[in-house]
């Protein structure tokens, strides 16, 4: 696994996470424990607002309203007062804002003691000496406060880590990781401060407020900075120097004149930053307004943090600017920048923020299903009591038919954008290709572009694209020229609550490419058409018509009937497709074989042919090679049926020498000697064969006619 | 099959109409021969409810194919009535087409007289012609049917002796021939022959528009 890869990134933040919440738990704990929450009174008494049941303060017998007059067994001590704790202090300087952390810390020291001796005073006055022991404080004592602010910066925390580990390098998202990281700060001290029952250790209490209020600043500073360049880069300044200047700008507050206390700096530090963070996203809003894609995400992004910061001042800061008391618990009042987080966190689908798309879910969804399987594993094993080996079965079990399906569910619903299936493109394609008419086929085309994008616009376009591009950062695709249709520009996709992405433009590749192969195959198939027609239109011209010519210039009548059966029979070969073809040679000679026998059975002459069988049973020949041979042997059958008087006709076939031998003998009354009859058929014999490179041969025999043909049969392109 | 009483020519040229009743006459005399001009014409005969022993069909017609009246008849006689394909044409499609329509018998248009009516004879002998293209065509078809459909109807596979008939017809051999060179006698041959027919005809209209769709294609 590459170190920088998102999911080991990730991994780093989710263990950064582990490792603050572990440090918040250990600095809330390891105090020693009263178990009790004070309220300082006006005139500086520390009584006991509340007791944990079961508490070191309520095993000591304290009860509620009981004050809390002082550290240690000495009766005669003077009495501890509210101002020891720091209670009602609004330091006026830094100085006396150091002096009393000073007090704390030391009153914090005395508390530490074990066993501690605390002197209380009841209701009528009268003091005596508690000793508490067991003071260590149970993690479920650590209060909503605590565990809820706690809470809420590690949320804001996985959600920049998961943006910041897709694009670690960029720094918009560098930015955004940022005021994450200080929303942690600021939350983690808030929360460590709200663990503390009295006062806080030194280190822990300066430590609590350091973080607090360096993490405001620096998340003031962090989102001013985001918003100068990010979604459109406002200014080329390096503003990521607006974090560590600010941080610096209030560290050093202390040196100015009458030294004012850092932490009444910082509040105003913060205000004045919130309303930059405005007059930024305004001007962002403003520098992107050309750009759709670019508002759309200014708009969301502003509006989360107005709304989160906003709610925040409005519930806390306002109320009490106006003396009034806050709509909500201030205590939780954190939670409201949580929405911030959220908001981005749903807006990075709906939007692209930071251009991620659902790739961004995705490897969510796989970390999900790991914490899935482990925190059920857990559960299970602790809960269930069971067997490691069976809750770890138990949980699979869980995880592949609740939590898949679930997962695959809300997968469908955050990034449920119908794909179609590869048969249905096909067959959607195939219908488009197939529109014969050109300027409908193009209309079909845009159809279904309009069918799978569903944008708001459509425009042809002059760019020559070889495929589909992303445009203007996703709010168009540009699509390059198919079906007859030029290339066009689609916007505005899935009626323009969506931008096109990676997928979409794959999509488009397939459904071009698809729709370039099977025009091919279609053009290709009208080419074979048209092919067809012009040789079935050569074929009726030169066999069929040159027969019903000389059908029509024959004077005897039979002869007129040969001539239009054999027009017929070329028509046959026309329509059947054979003419011109190569053909099997096996199959040629069992068809004239066939048609021999039932020509000389009519003619009531004996047929002694043995069926041949060719050396190659695939042989393939010519089609003017069987052509000739098969019109030569009919017309010596022909002739041997009219004049030869024959009662039997002997036929042999043989292969020879690349030459095919037919040897046709009859037992008639052989060749007259006079010309005419069929003599003149002879001359037509050799006028065939000689076409085909072959010839004729008349040895002497005894009785009848024996005509020798060869023919060349040449390996045809096809054998 | 004896001979035929009643015969129905379906052919619109009214010369080959003609010149076929005449050549039905003079095969089978005394039949009763009707001639029918087109599908419509033939349809109405048939709703008279007389069914013919022996039809002569041409395939090409003004208002349809004669493929569709040979499967009508085929389906209203439930095979009583032998009808016969007159066309001018012989390719495989055509043939195939008309087989699986109930066709039993393929005989050429421009045959002369007196061979059409040798031809009609031996129909009535039961000999059913075959030429070696369409046996030929008989055997790659039966060697291409899908596996499936064989185990589901074990008859329409062919028998080794209807296969050697097949092969021995399709290397150019009359019938008479093939009996010869099998050792049996033609009758047992023209039997192979029917019961291939047969097998074919099992082929349901479904298969047949099947068959035909897949060779269209080719």
């Amino acid at each position: 696994m590459r170190v920088s890869s998102p999911t080991t990134l990730l991994l780093g933040v989710v263990l950064l996470c582990v490792a603050t919440a572990l440090a918040g738990v250990w600095m809330a704990i390891s105090p020693p424990w009263l178990g009790a929450s004070f309220q300082a009174r006006p005139d500086g008494a520390v009584v006991i607002a509340q007791l944990v049941p079961d508490g070191p303060l309520a095993r000591a017998g304290a009860k509620v309203g009981d004050r809390l007059a002082g550290v240690g067994p000495d009766l005669t001590a003077p009495p501890l007062l509210a101002s020891d704790t720091g209670a009602f202090e609004a330091a006026a300087t830094e100085r006396a804002h150091q002096a009393v952390m000073r007090r704390q810390a030391a009153f914090a020291d005395a508390l530490s003691a074990r066993p501690l001796a605390l002197r209380l005073a009841s209701a009528d006055g009268a003091p005596r000496a508690v000793t508490l022991d067991a003071r260590i404080r149970p993690l479920s004592r650590l209060g909503a406060e605590f565990w809820a602010n706690l809470a809420f910066g590690l949320i804001a925390t996985l959600i920049v880590g998961w943006v910041w580990a897709l694009r670690p390098r960029d720094l918009a998202t560098q930015l955004f990781a940022l005021t994450g990281l200080s929303m942690l700060a600021f939350t983690f001290g808030w929360a460590v401060n709200a663990s503390v029952e009295l006062v806080a250790p030194g280190p822990m209490a300066a430590g609590g407020h350091l973080l607090n209020m360096i993490g405001a600043v620096a998340y003031g500073g962090a989102m001013i900075a985001f918003f100068l360049v990010y979604p459109t880069r406002v200014t080329r300044l390096p503003v990521a120097w607006l974090v560590p200047l600010s941080v610096l700008a209030w560290a050093l507050t202390p040196l100015l004149p009458g030294n004012p206390p850092r932490e009444s700096t910082g509040q105003s530090v913060t205000t004045i930053q919130m309303a930059l963070i405005i007059v930024a996203i305004g001007v962002q809003a403003f520098a992107s307004r050309k750009n759709p894609a670019a508002m759309a995400a200014a708009r969301w992004l502003g509006l989360s943090v107005i709304l989160g910061a906003g709610a925040f001042i409005g519930n806390v800061a306002l109320p009490i600017t106006l003396g009034r008391e806050p709509f909500l618990d201030t205590r939780f009042s954190l939670g409201f920048f949580v929405v911030i987080y959220v908001g981005m966190a749903v807006g990075l689908r709906r939007y692209r923020l930071f251009e991620l798309d659902q790739w961004a879910f995705r490897i969510l969804f796989y970390i999900s299903a790991g914490a899935a399987l482990l925190a059920l594993d857990g559960l299970l094993i602790t809960a269930l009591g069971a067997a490691p080996g069976a809750a770890l079965g138990l949980s699979l079990l869980v995880v592949a038919f609740a939590y898949l399906p679930f997962r695959d569910l809300l997968w469908r619903l955050t990034l449920g954008r119908r794909t179609m299936k590869e048969h249905e493109m096909f067959a959607a394609v195939a219908k488009v290709a197939l529109v014969h008419d050109v300027e409908a086929r193009a209309k079909a085309w845009r159809d279904l572009l309009a069918k799978v994008y569903e944008p708001l616009e459509v425009a042809p376009s002059a760019a020559v694209r070889a495929r589909a591009e992303i445009l203007e950062e996703g709010v168009g695709l540009g699509l390059p020229a198919a079906a007859g249709s030029t290339a066009l520009d689609l916007r505005f996709p899935f009626r323009g609550r969506g931008l096109f992405g990676t997928a979409q433009a794959q999509l488009a590749d397939q459904l071009v490419s698809l729709l370039a192969q099977i025009e091919q195959g279609r053009d290709a198939y009208a080419r074979g058409v048209i092919e067809e027609r012009l040789r079935i239109a050569r074929d009726l011209h030169d066999d069929v018509g040159a027969r019903l010519l000389s059908g029509l210039h024959r004077q005897d009548l039979s002869q007129t009937r040969e001539a239009m059966r054999g027009a017929i029979g070329d028509l046959r070969s026309i329509v059947s497709g054979l003419s011109g073809r190569d053909l099997p040679l096996e199959a040629v000679l069992a068809d004239l074989r066939h048609e021999t026998a039932e020509r000389l059975d009519a003619a009531g002459i004996a047929l002694d042919w043995p069926p041949v069988e060719l050396a190659d049973p695939d042989r393939t020949a010519p089609y003017r090679v069987y052509k000739n041979l098969t019109s030569a042997v009919r017309e010596v059958i022909s002739n041997a049926i009219r004049h030869a008087g024959a009662a039997r006709i002997t036929v042999d076939v043989r292969e020879a020498d690349g030459c095919l031998v037919v040897t046709l003998a009859d037992d008639g009354v052989g060749l007259p000697d006079t010309p005419g009859g069929r003599r003149s058929g002879l001359a037509n014999l050799e006028r065939r064969l000689g076409e085909i490179g072959g010839q004729v041969e008349i040895p002497p025999v005894g009785r009848g006619l024996t005509i020798r043909l060869s023919a060349p049969i040449p390996v045809s392109a096809a054998a | 099959m004896t001979s035929p009483e009643t015969a129905l020519v379906l052919e619109d040229q009214a010369e080959t109409r003609a010149h076929l009743l005449a050549a039905l006459s003079e095969a089978f005399p005394g039949v009763v021969a009707r001639g029918a001009g087109d599908l419509a014409e033939a349809r109405s005969f048939l709703d008279g409810g007389r069914l013919p022993d022996l039809a002569l069909v041409d395939l090409g017609l003004p208002d349809g194919r004669g493929v569709d009246f040979l499967r009508d008849l085929a389906e209203r006689s439930g095979g009583a009535t032998r009808s016969v394909v007159v066309t001018i044409y012989a390719d495989d499609a055509h043939l195939f087409d008309a087989i699986a329509a109930g066709a039993g018998g393929y005989l050429l248009k421009d045959m002369g007289r007196a061979d059409l009516v040798r031809y009609l004879r031996r129909l009535e002998a039961g000999e059913t012609p075959l030429s070696p293209a369409v046996a030929r065509r008989m055997l790659d078809y039966f060697r291409a049917r899908p596996a499936p459909l064989a185990e589901v109807e074990p008859e329409a596979a062919l028998t080794p002796r209807e296969t050697e008939v097949l092969r021995l017809i399709g290397r150019g051999l009359r019938s008479g021939e093939a009996a010869k060179v099998m050792g049996v006698t033609e009758l047992t041959v023209a039997g192979y022959v029917k019961a291939i027919y047969r097998k074919l005809n099992i082929c349901s209209r479904a298969e047949a528009a099947l068959e035909a769709q897949r060779r269209g294609l080719v």
